[in-house]
């Protein structure tokens, strides 16, 4: 079963896994009010067990810089809710500045076991397939020989481009504490990060789909 | 470990057998059923040898036996050179009589498909009924050359060294011992895995771990069926000794559909790789690079850190090496003011030298009085390891007493690269293994021995 994103970013957050802060809305004025906490610019998304690849069915709105804009995308997701999903949640959270996007993954696998991933996130994975592995349990050091392993870690810690630099610490704290949840969690099948945002002084999960058994 | 504890000791037993059964034991020069007697025989094999097979009365000068049963008290390992349907009956049997472990050389098992799949189903409940370890099947066999119990059916021209050879391929495990045999490496033991049916690597592993005969382990390993058993074996085994893997078979896919991203991200490679450094092993790429880098892992001690130091008298075989040993993490850093001192007085003001590091003596530097004494010069700093270059010419001496001797004081890992060919060499070479001097034929060899024992060095630093 596949977690729709709200209530697989509770389950990172219950483990302690830095999260971008997630909300369920229900009216546009609960976007106004989020708005209010949260400040501009705000993201808004579907938030479904059905979709889990959001933006290819349109369900995902970034960057949305006023209330106008916030108001447009809620009626398209209600709309896309109506057609899609109707038991879909709509969630609103502040848009996250630009830093570097890392990938991290958890799988079962049949002879390995649990298995850790991290790799280049964003668009690039799956052009790059720049990812290490480990298996689990593992050591603080296994997960900085992960970042080691990467051919773009050495660039992007430095802070590539315009991106600020990475503190690596706070990126191998994020992936100890997935580990550790899906360690105590057996009906976790697989999880799924994809942006975790570094940045010099912390690094959150954008977005989250775990697979659960039963 | 996959096998019981009880399992576990009479595979160690099978290992450091007295009493030997060869069943299906023939005369015939062209037949597997040869291969044991001969080289148990001519290892030198100080126990009991049971050549069983009704139709003969002698085999090879030995009594032979009309069956298992005729043998009293019963071995310790029983060898069984039959096809695989006699095999797995002859196992009951062996089983029954209380002989410790059996190997079996048939193939015919789940790796032909269906039939064979049951057969070896049937195989493994036997041995977990009667807690027999099985060897194989599909396999050479065993050898412990330490005590001369050299058991495997085909030939393997070795002598009795530091290196475990455990194989899943009869064919890629002797190409191994026969490449260290020729540079001058022996090995401890000779493990065919074979199918891993009941005894898997991990069970080899943690079998032979604690034999001091076995300083270094070299894995080839095709494809494990239970690789998390292997990890949590190989690294607690990794932990006390070096450990290279070579792995085939990079391209598989993992097949398993997925509804995340990490499936198709995964090639089985990519996890056989990683499991690999997490439990601390060192991974080659060549039959070659696995033997080079079990010899140096067996004979020299580990660097303390990545300051190497390389000498010389011609300029493009160090130049050749550095791109790997550089690459690989290795520093050079210069000499001192005062070594380069002392490196100027002994060439002496004529010859132009280059003092720096590596250090190329030119000229002067391939009289042996001078080569060797630059050596002590630079054993006085504070390098972690040394490289040393030769160009061999018949008519001047090798400096190898000098070697060993500073090899000796300074008790530092130095690999010695003898431009030459092994022909002519082969007497050298033999000196230098004697010495304790480790030494290789092409720059590319020697790198990648330093570089296997500083991967070593930092799988023990974590």
């Amino acid at each position: 079963m596949i977690l729709p994103e709200h209530e697989a970013k509770e389950l990172l957050e219950k483990a302690q896994v830095p999260i971008v802060p997630t909300r369920i809305i229900d009216s546009l004025q609960d976007a106004a009010d989020a708005a209010e906490q949260m400040g501009y610019p705000l993201v808004l998304k579907l938030s479904s067990s059905r979709y889990s690849h959001k933006t290819e069915v349109g369900g995902v709105f970034l960057n949305l810089e006023d209330q106008s804009a916030v108001a447009r995308a809620y009626d398209e997701l209600i709309r896309l809710r109506q057609k899609l999903h109707g038991e879909a949640a709509i969630i609103v959270e502040p848009m996250a500045p630009p830093g570097a996007e890392f990938y991290i993954g958890v799988q079962r696998h049949d002879g390995f076991g649990l298995v850790i991933s991290l790799g280049l996130g964003g668009v690039f994975l799956e052009l790059f397939k720049d990812v290490s592995f480990r298996l689990l349990p593992a050591r603080r050091s296994d997960f900085c020989e992960m970042l080691n392993e990467l051919k773009t870690w050495p660039k992007l810690r430095k802070g590539f481009r315009n991106l600020p630099p990475v503190g690596d610490d706070h990126l191998i704290d994020l992936m100890d504490k997935v580990a550790g949840l899906s360690l105590a969690r057996e009906d976790i099948v697989e999880m799924d990060m994809n942006p975790v945002m570094a940045y010099a002084d912390r690094a959150l999960v954008v977005d989250a789909r775990i697979v659960t058994s039963g | 470990m996959t096998i019981s504890s009880t399992m576990m000791e009479k595979l160690k037993r099978a290992f450091n057998a007295t009493r030997i059964a060869v069943v299906g034991a023939s005369q015939d020069q062209h037949s597997v059923g040869i291969g044991p007697l001969i080289n148990l025989l001519g290892s030198s094999f100080q126990g009991d040898i049971f050549p069983v097979n009704p139709k003969y009365e002698t085999l090879l000068g030995k009594k032979c036996y009309p069956s298992l049963e005729a043998i009293d008290p019963p071995p310790d390992l029983a060898i069984l050179l039959l096809n695989q349907n006699l095999a797995l009956k002859m196992a009951e049997e062996a089983a029954q009589l209380g002989i410790g472990a059996v190997t079996i050389v048939a193939g015919g098992f789940k790796e032909v498909g269906a039939g064979g799949k049951e057969l070896e189903e049937s195989l493994k409940a036997l041995a977990e009924h009667y807690q027999m370890p099985v060897i194989g099947p599909n396999t050479l066999g065993i050898s412990s050359f330490h005590h001369g119990m050299h058991s495997i059916f085909w030939h393997l021209d070795t002598f009795p060294g530091p290196v475990a050879v455990i194989s899943q391929s009869g064919g890629v495990g002797t190409a191994l011992g026969q490449c260290l045999r020729s540079l001058q490496c022996g090995l401890s033991h000779f493990v065919g895995a074979g199918n891993c049916s009941v005894v898997d690597f991990g069970d080899y592993l943690e079998a032979l771990s604690d034999d001091p005969a076995v300083r270094t382990f070299c894995l080839f390993i095709e494809g494990l069926h239970a690789p998390r058993a292997f990890y949590e074996a190989a690294g607690k085994v990794a932990a006390r000794k070096p450990v290279v893997v070579y792995k085939a078979g990079k391209h598989e896919e993992v097949s398993r559909a997925t509804a995340t991203h990490t499936g198709s991200l995964t090639g089985e490679y990519d996890l056989y790789r990683s499991m690999f450094r997490q439990a601390g092993l060192v991974e080659v790429q060549s039959t070659w690079e696995a033997a080079v880098s079990a010899k140096a892992l067996s004979m020299l001690q580990l660097p303390g850190g990545n300051r190497l130091c390389a000498l010389t008298f011609t300029a493009g075989p160090s130049i050749v090496a550095m791109d790997m040993l550089i690459g690989n993490g290795w520093k050079l850093p210069d000499l001192s003011p005062a070594t380069k001192e002392a490196v100027r007085k002994i060439i002496g003001e004529k010859t132009a030298v280059a003092t720096q590091n590596p250090v190329d003596l030119t000229g002067p530097g391939f009289l042996p009085h001078v080569y060797s004494r630059v050596l002590q010069a630079l054993t006085a700093e504070d390098y972690d390891a040394y490289f040393l270059v030769w160009n061999y010419n018949r008519q001047i001496r090798l400096p190898l007493p000098e070697l060993e001797q500073l090899q000796r004081t300074v008790t530092k890992p130095m690999v010695l690269v003898l431009l030459a060919n092994p022909f002519e060499v082969r007497p050298h070479l033999e000196e230098c293994a004697a010495k304790g001097i480790c030494a290789y034929l092409t720059p590319e060899d020697g790198a990648m021995a330093l570089n296997a024992l500083l991967n070593r060095r930092r799988m023990c630093d974590r």
